[in-house]
């Protein structure tokens, strides 16, 4: 066996390993930016015009509840606006994101549409709701609460907080560690390497390889998009989380494109080097 | 030429090596995870994805089979939401609609059949709700003898009112679902003009009397 057979085995297996930590590191770099920064949240709230969506959602379902009840939907169309729903909905992200519980102000809700009840109910009878009327739109008024919240709560918001704390706190010594590894990779490779063209062409190698892991799984995600096949309710949530699925794995795309046509800029470098070798 | 060809293959080759050993790795690292994370995703998914807006369609075409008996393989059976047969109230001009399922999507757009009740013709009770300011709003106006008919695609179906009643929605002994005989079931709120969501419904009864029976 040649003795330069082992050397050149060590400096493939150091172009995978470059290419699989560039890759692991890039991929914690965009989950930090998307997932758990509260501006991705709000920008795709914004996009799929998530409050309109659940306020409608909540009309809808105040609606058939005030069928059986006897109430028109303009009772609730007055009591309830969207800018109720936005703050309630901002509150819940700006509080979570910064490590609190967020309660939602359900009973003020609650209060507000039995006291419009109890109006029209006056409006109706021209006289004040019995007992009985009033234990009914009591009754009402708490089914309704139970609809608000169901409608307005975001789900797993306290467990993606909790995550990104933890994220938080590992992110920082995990991006140095792999930082460095792929530094002392890079270099490895660059000085055992007699002729430089061949360490360009083991960066190259472990560019463009790190781009193909990147880019494989989430354009195979996006044709196929199995996470809209979810049921997740209400739709407006649905429509929401699989917008934000959508834009994470474009941009992992994104990026892991650009690291493999940044490899294409080492190519006329490489046989720049190589020439000069020959 | 060849050297050059094989070259420009290993920057395609190698880096998709490279690839696959990555995907192997974390495969193997991360399946611990994967697992339980496909298994609640599978739970949560449907075929053809989620759907909230579409309704099942009709299967509902009106027979004129009164009698005799009408075989279980010639019925189509319906799915949650739809449309599959009509009714009939007396001292009513025309037929509502009648959905098999009780949601409130259902109870906006006509009559709804309690899924865990039987259809029509198998010999077994049928329970319906309908909201008491729409579709059973003219209930409180059927009395004990009345004929109520409802009309599917295998058959046309009679039933006399036998009694009506006034329960609270709690109480258990307000019908029986496992009794051996076609006992039609409907029920509202109660009082009928009563503003909120009251405790009581009011039941109304009614015994088979005509229409083919579902057999094997």
């Amino acid at each position: 066996m040649h003795s330069s057979t082992p050397k050149k085995i060590l400096a493939v297996v150091c172009s995978f390993l470059l290419s699989l930590l560039t890759f692991l590191l890039l991929v914690a770099i965009c989950t930090k930016m998307t997932f758990f920064d509260k501006g991705f949240y709000l920008s795709n709230i914004a996009k799929t015009h998530y409050y309109e969506k659940v306020t409608s959602d909540l009309m809808e379902d105040f609606t058939s509840l005030g069928i059986p009840g006897g109430i028109p939907d303009e009772v609730f169309k007055n009591t309830i606006s969207q800018d109720d729903v936005q703050t309630e909905i901002m509150a819940c992200i700006d509080t979570s994101f910064s490590g609190k519980t967020y309660q939602i102000r359900s009973n003020a809700v609650k209060q507000k549409l039995y006291s419009a009840f109890l109006d029209y109910a006056k409006q109706q009878h021209k006289r004040e709701a019995t007992d009985q009327e009033q234990q009914a739109l009591q009754e009402l008024a708490s089914e309704c609460e139970k609809v608000y919240i169901q409608n307005v709560r975001f789900p797993f918001i306290q467990q993606i907080s909790g995550a990104k704390a933890l994220y938080d706190r590992f992110f920082i010594p995990a991006a140095i560690i792999l930082g460095v590894l792929c530094v002392l990779l890079g270099v490895a490779i660059w000085f055992t390497q007699r002729w430089r063209h061949r360490a360009i062409r083991l960066y190259v190698y472990a560019g463009v390889g790190c781009s193909l892991t990147g880019i494989l799984f989430p354009l195979y995600m996006l044709i196929w998009a199995p996470y809209k096949q979810l049921n997740i309710q209400p739709p407006a949530l649905h429509g929401l989380l699989t917008s934000m699925a959508s834009q994470y794995l474009i941009s992992l795309l994104v990026v892991f494109v650009v690291v493999g046509l940044l490899c294409t800029v080492l190519a006329p470098i490489y046989r720049k080097l190589k020439n000069k070798v020959l | 030429m060849a050297k050059k060809h094989k070259r420009l293959m290993g920057f395609i080759v190698i880096p998709l090596i490279f690839a696959f050993l990555s995907y192997i790795l974390l495969f193997t690292v991360l399946s611990p995870m994967m697992k339980p994370v496909f298994s609640i995703f599978q739970l949560m998914s449907s075929e053809k994805g989620a759907d909230f807006y579409s309704l099942p369609e009709s299967i509902y075409s009106p027979s004129s089979i009164s009698e005799g008996t009408v075989s279980l393989s010639q019925i189509e059976f319906p799915v949650y939401g739809a449309h599959y047969a009509s009714i009939q109230l007396p001292g009513t001009d025309e037929a509502e609609d009648l959905y098999f399922g009780d949601s409130n999507a259902v109870l906006k757009k006509g009559i709804g059949q309690y899924m865990g009740s039987f259809l029509p013709g198998y010999g077994s009770p049928i329970l319906l709700s309908g909201h008491n300011n729409t579709y059973f709003h003219n209930l409180k106006n059927v009395k004990e003898g009345d004929v109520i008919t409802i009309t599917t695609s295998y058959g046309v179906y009679e039933y006399k009112v036998t009694g009506t009643a006034i329960k609270t929605r709690t109480d258990k002994t307000a019908y029986d679902l496992n009794q051996q005989k076609e006992q039609l079931i409907l029920y509202t709120c109660y009082p009928f003009n009563a503003l909120g969501l009251t405790s009581q419904r009011y039941f109304v009864y009614a015994d088979k009397i005509s229409g083919p029976e579902i057999v094997d």
